[in-house]
């Protein structure tokens, strides 16, 4: 009776009784998005890769990202080194290029990396075979290390490092990503998705400027994309057509998700719950009241784009400042009031005006601007004053 | 087993000693009572003695009984049963007024009928005065010319309370009369089978139904009761998986009267899918079962339904707050009965509620269209005449499950797919007969035929539609050649046309030892076939007695499966001798094979390999069985099982693969390889007047090569050691009070070596490190449960409170992970969970 139902209802909800950080949280080394440019290649062509690395524990400080990869299976089975979850039990065997399994290659470090697959990958089809024009993929791997690692050292210097990252005394992540090669004609290939704007509570985030969000309570956010394109896709009852999905993952240094991944268009939102939510457990406000979002968009056929913006955590016991006068001196322009030093940012033309408080003259100064200008407080007030 | 309870036909009054009625003392001479297979009384003794006197004179007045024939499967045996003799003290004889002979005329008469269940009570004597009279089958009595006037009647049977009343004869008038009689303990089970089936089984446990019902922590689901029976491992929450000596869930069978039962439990494992009140027995055999059943290399779970009531109209409303069940059941005349029984649960209903009112947070992620929600039924239609050689009955009985949940987020699946569900639909109508030829050689038939629908969808591009038709065909003949030496010939022919519609990724995708590609997984592979599977086969068993006190089985099977195109025989013997009477030792050996799991593709030439192997398995058990008394025995039993040609994944080519040259993928090949072997315990007390309960033990052990048979490691429900402890007793007042505790080593678990974040699917793929080389901590549980049963005079009311997790044991169930896996926790069971419940029944 209520023991059976008892049992339904937990047997749902077991396992929600933990407290672990979601992983839209970033707070140590990570990686949370990959891009190759073009994202589809055919083969002999070469695609130029690039990830979102993010490490806050070591602000300021380098991390190292190796590239690996593995040639295509050109007949589409998956077959090969990088999807061997054999290789991968101790991803510091990685590292060093002289023990790399079999089928993996080195193809570059940090920035500089790109991939290409053999120009004479799909020879071992017939020309006509569809597979050609299907595609394979080319699997990636970025090793992501928490440590400037000198690769030009010599073997013994690096074997400790390797060791700390063996042991997980250094941070790491491995990372897979594919790069479909194909001979699909130009225009049918795909390209990655453009991320256009940001919305916070209904506000579009000026270019450049700071994202204005409330402790404690939900922000509705909201990412607009483009480049939903159109593609078709052999199934067994025959091609079709489809339109792009293109879904965005949301990350945050501080503060929770409603919903940490939205698809974009679709009516389900999202909301960034501020930090300071006791409810939330182990989620502060940060003492700066300042925090970094990132959007990564993925368009479900292997493009990718990502975007970071910042944000700051209204106070709202900060002072109003009062703005006494708005002037452009020297191409430059200049406010005077008082509390100015509780100005954020100050915004013309739908963009961030460089500039800031100076405590010398008790006066906001920034670069020359033309029309209203939205002055942003620390309190998430928006001011607007003409010159 | 006991298919037919031996009535009273005639009784014979014991003489009152005379210096036991001049004292005036009273007394109840409880004793055990042996019937030949005619009914007759072979021998009787006291169990518990009222004095010297009234114990010969109850012994010598029982001696002159005649009973009718208890039969055991169908046919007369000797049974021995309890017998209460109560001696009471009558009034003095009542001068009666002389009437006008007219000849006799019965001018009282009656019906006795139990208390709260009415069921006649037959054998009962009624004392009006001087005068007596015997109840009949139907629990009629009548007395002739009963003088006018107010008389004491006094009722008394056996187990039953006194029954006394006073009468008013008037003149010129009948009395008809209905006595509710109470009976002493409710619930309690008179006759202890003494001549067992004839023991063709070395490892066989049969349950009755009070057994089932009072066991804390099974809802009295039979089905859920074996899983408490050595053999039988624990799985993960207590959930349905019939894990039997280390085998996967595949391996073993389920019948219902001989036919096979595709889905054993409704979803979570809540309650089996068919009513266990409309259940005879259950029995279950772990293994060495013998050559009447094939297809299957793990074990048996056999039950048999019973015979609709056929005293009188019964059946039970069950309401509670998941599903709501109903049972009625009576005669149709004298030779016919019926039975209809229906469950429908609404947890469809209450979820969204609870999600509505208390979780949130789940009801945003997930959206129930239909939540979890199951039905079932069954109806009986039985011919059994009290004295005919023939039986005739159709059955129907299914079941219906369904799911289907929205994700209200697309993008939680990176395909945006926002849905899925699934449903699971059997019927199966079944006609059995039964026609003894002489007490030699009897037939029995089984046919059924039915409908399965299989239903699984996520999103609208991945689904399964599996159709089945299966048609089954029992026949056998029993015949006992002679003394020593009798024979059993069966068909046993299986036919299952199945209609199979899928589009799913291709199973290279999921391969143990890949990473799945997000971008191979969305070539989809389509498979829209018509399959059929006739499994025709024939068995023979002989089973031989050469000397008293041996007996050796000796059976075979073949058979073919004709969509694999192969063919086997199984042979399998068992032993039994019994240096002493109470001691058989006993051993057996067999071979066992089983088609592939069809049902999940492994034959499929799409996502399979249509070239595989019939697994195989070879059982081997030596055990001996000790009877302390008719109600105590043990049965100690050792196993080994060769497990070969098993179904196994290929692995994907990884480091080193020549990419030049083209795949070759057979998916599943015949290499797999397995064993287990282990030690099992059960200490039983049968079910007695007020007592019953188990000691079960299983050391289990169970080993599989992993990774495409390059590892082998300990199998995934290997259990060292699984302690069952069950007791339930009947206390005064209609009381009854139950408890079990379980002791079970700890789960296998995989543990996660790395994790590897896969930036196209934007998830963490954990590595994992050898499979099940991890064992979690214990599982310790104490369930106990307390039954009150208010009997009326038409119906009874069961209240009880059942309380799961005693002790709130924090069990460790599994363990759940962070989003990369860097963090680990244990997912705990149940805490104490009690429970008040009332079932009425009529």
């Amino acid at each position: 009776m209520v023991k059976r139902a008892a049992l339904v209802v937990v047997g749902l909800l077991a396992a929600c009784d933990q407290q672990w950080k979601p992983a839209s949280v970033v707070e140590s080394l990570r990686v949370i998005g990959v891009q190759a440019e073009p994202p589809e290649v055919r083969p002999g062509e070469t695609a130029r890769l690039s990830a979102l690395l993010l490490d806050p524990a070591r602000a300021g400080q380098k991390d190292t990202v190796l590239w690996l990869s593995c040639e295509p299976d050109p007949y589409g089975a998956g077959r090969g080194a990088c999807g061997d979850l054999d290789q991968l039990r101790d991803p510091s065997a990685l590292l060093d290029e002289g023990r790399l399994p079999a089928g993996i290659h080195l193809i570059g470090i940090d920035g500089q990396a790109g991939y290409s697959a053999s120009a004479s990958l799909f020879d071992v089809l017939d020309a006509g075979d569809p597979r050609r024009l299907a595609g394979t993929v080319g699997t990636v791997m970025s090793f992501a290390i928490a440590a400037d690692v000198p690769f030009t050292a010599r073997q013994e210097e690096l074997q400790p490092i390797f060791q700390k990252v063996q042991s997980k005394e250094i941070a790491s992540q491995l990372t897979l990503f594919r790069v479909r090669v194909s001979e699909t004609p130009e225009a049918a290939r795909n390209h990655n998705p453009v991320v256009d704007d940001l919305t916070v509570n209904g506000e579009k985030v000026p270019a450049g400027a700071t994202a204005l969000i409330w402790p404690r309570v939900d922000n509705a956010i909201a990412l607009t994309a483009h480049d939903f394109e159109e593609f078709e896709v052999t199934t067994p009852n025959g091609t079709e057509h489809q339109t792009e999905r293109i879904v965005v993952s949301w990350y945050t240094s501080a503060g929770r998700f409603t919903q940490d991944r939205i698809s974009i268009g679709s009516d389900v939102k999202a909301a960034l719950t501020g930090p300071g939510d006791e409810l939330n457990g182990n989620d502060p406000i940060p003492e700066n009241r300042r925090g970094s979002l990132w959007a990564v968009i993925r368009d479900s056929r292997g493009g990718q784009s990502w975007r970071e913006y910042k944000w700051f955590a209204c106070d709202a016991t900060a002072a109003v400042p009062v703005i006494a006068s708005v002037a452009q001196e020297n191409g430059r322009t200049v406010l005077r009031g008082s509390n100015l030093d509780q100005i954020l940012e100050v915004v013309a033309s739908d963009a961030l005006v460089a500039g800031g408080y100076r405590s010398a003259t008790d006066t906001w100064e920034g670069a020359g601007a033309t029309g209203e200008l939205e002055i942003r407080t620390r309190g998430c007030l928006i001011l607007k004053r003409s010159p | 087993m006991l298919t037919r309870a031996p009535e009273l036909l005639h009784a014979v009054e014991a003489a009152y000693p005379p210096s036991e009625a001049d004292a005036g003392t009273e007394g109840t001479v409880v004793m055990e009572i042996d019937l030949g297979p005619e009914g007759t009384v072979t021998d009787a003794r006291v169990i518990q003695s009222a004095g010297a006197a009234f114990d010969d004179a109850a012994l010598a007045a029982v001696k002159q009984y005649t009973f009718s024939p208890a039969e055991v499967d169908g046919r007369p045996a000797a049974v021995r049963l309890q017998y209460s003799y109560r001696f009471f003290m009558r009034r003095e004889t009542v001068a009666a007024p002389l009437t006008p002979d007219a000849g006799p005329v019965t001018n009282f008469s009656g019906r006795l009928i139990e208390r709260g269940t009415r069921v006649p009570l037959a054998g009962a004597l009624i004392s009006v005065g001087d005068r007596e009279a015997y109840s009949g089958d139907d629990g009629r009595f009548a007395f002739t010319d009963v003088p006018v006037g107010q008389w004491n009647v006094v009722v008394t049977a056996s187990d039953y309370e006194r029954y006394q009343v006073s009468e008013d004869i008037a003149p010129d008038q009948r009395t008809e009369v209905t006595y509710h009689v109470r009976k002493k303990v409710y619930g309690a089970y008179e006759t202890v089978v003494r001549s067992q089936r004839e023991r063709k089984e070395v490892a066989q446990v049969t349950l009755r139904q009070e057994e089932i019902r009072l066991i804390p922590g099974t809802n009295g689901d039979a089905f859920r009761v074996v899983q408490n029976l050595p053999g039988v491992a624990r799985s993960p929450f207590g959930l349905g998986a019939l894990v039997v000596r280390g085998s996967k869930a595949w391996d073993s069978r389920v019948y219902i009267d001989e036919t096979l039962v595709p889905q054993l439990f409704h979803f979570g494992g809540l309650n089996a899918t068919y009513n266990s009140n409309l259940l005879e027995t259950i029995s279950f055999q772990p293994g060495n079962f013998g050559a009447g059943y094939g297809r299957s290399i793990g074990g048996l779970v056999e039950g048999v339904a019973r015979t609709p009531s056929k005293n009188g109209y019964h059946g039970f409303i069950d309401v509670n707050v998941v599903d709501s069940s109903l049972l009625i059941e009576g005669p149709i005349g004298e030779s016919w009965s019926f039975s209809a029984s229906g469950r429908r649960s609404y947890i469809d209903a209450l979820l969204p509620f609870i999600f509505d009112n208390f979780v949130q947070s789940a009801k945003n992620a997930l959206s129930f269209t239909v939540a979890p929600r199951y039905y079932d039924y069954q109806v009986r239609l039985e011919y059994r005449p009290p004295k005919g050689r023939a039986r005739f009955f159709v059955s129907f009985f299914g079941s219906d499950d369904k799911l289907a949940l929205v994700l209200p987020n697309p993008a939680l699946d990176p395909e945006g797919r926002g849905t899925f569900g699934t449903s699971i639909n059997y019927n199966r109508v079944v006609i059995g007969f039964d026609y003894t030829f002489d007490p030699k050689l009897r037939f029995k038939s089984r046919i059924s035929a039915g409908y399965d629908r299989l239903d699984v969808n996520i999103g609208s591009d991945i689904y399964l539609t599996g159709q089945q038709f299966p048609v089954q065909s029992r026949q056998s003949f029993e015949w006992e050649a002679t003394k020593w030496l009798s024979l059993t010939f069966g068909l046993d022919f299986y036919l299952l046309p199945v209609l199979a519609e899928s589009q799913s990724p291709p199973s290279s995708v999921f391969k143990p030892n890949v990473i799945p590609d997000p971008f191979v997984s969305r070539n989809l592979v389509a498979d829209h076939s018509t399959y059929v599977y006739p499994e025709p086969g024939l068995y023979a068993e002989a089973v031989l007695t050469p000397l008293p006190n041996l007996k050796l089985v000796g059976g075979v099977r073949g058979d073919y499966d004709t969509y694999m195109k192969r063919g086997w025989f199984d042979p399998r013997v068992a032993l039994f001798w019994s240096p002493y009477p109470d001691l058989t030792v006993k051993a057996a050996a067999g071979l066992y094979h089983q088609p592939p799991d069809y049902r999940v593709g492994l034959l499929s030439p799409v996502y399979g390999n249509p070239d595989l192997l019939p697994e195989a398995g070879s059982h081997y058990m030596v055990g001996l069985e000790k009877r302390f008394s008719d109600a105590v025995t043990l049965d100690v039993q050792g196993y080994y099982k060769d497990l070969f040609h098993q179904a196994r994944a290929t692995l994907t080519q990884g480091a080193g693969t020549d990419l030049s040259q083209p795949v070759v993928d057979a998916r599943y090949l015949s290499t797999g390889r397995g064993k287990s072997y282990g030690l099992e315990i059960l200490l039983r007390h049968q079910l007695t007047k007020n007592f019953f309960g188990w000691l079960s033990y299983s050391l289990s052990r169970s080993e599989r090569d992993y990774h495409g048979g390059t590892q082998w490691g300990l199998g995934q429900f290997d259990q060292p050691h699984n302690l069952i402890l069950i007791g339930s007793y009947k206390l005064p007042y209609d009381f009854i009070f139950g408890v079990r505790f379980r002791y079970v080593s700890g789960p296998l678990n995989t543990p996660f070596v790395a994790a590897v974040y896969d930036a196209n699917g934007n998830y963490y793929l954990p590595v994992p490190g050898p499979e099940y080389s991890r064992r979690l901590p214990d599982f310790i549980q104490i369930d106990v449960r307390l039954d009150k049963r208010f009997v009326f005079k038409n119906w009874m009311l069961s209240l009880y409170l059942d309380v799961q997790n005693l002790t709130n044991q924090k069990n460790v169930e599994a363990v759940v992970n962070n989003y990369d896996y860097t963090k680990e926790a244990f997912l705990t069971g149940l805490p104490i969970i009690p429970v008040l419940g009332a079932k009425g029944e009529w």
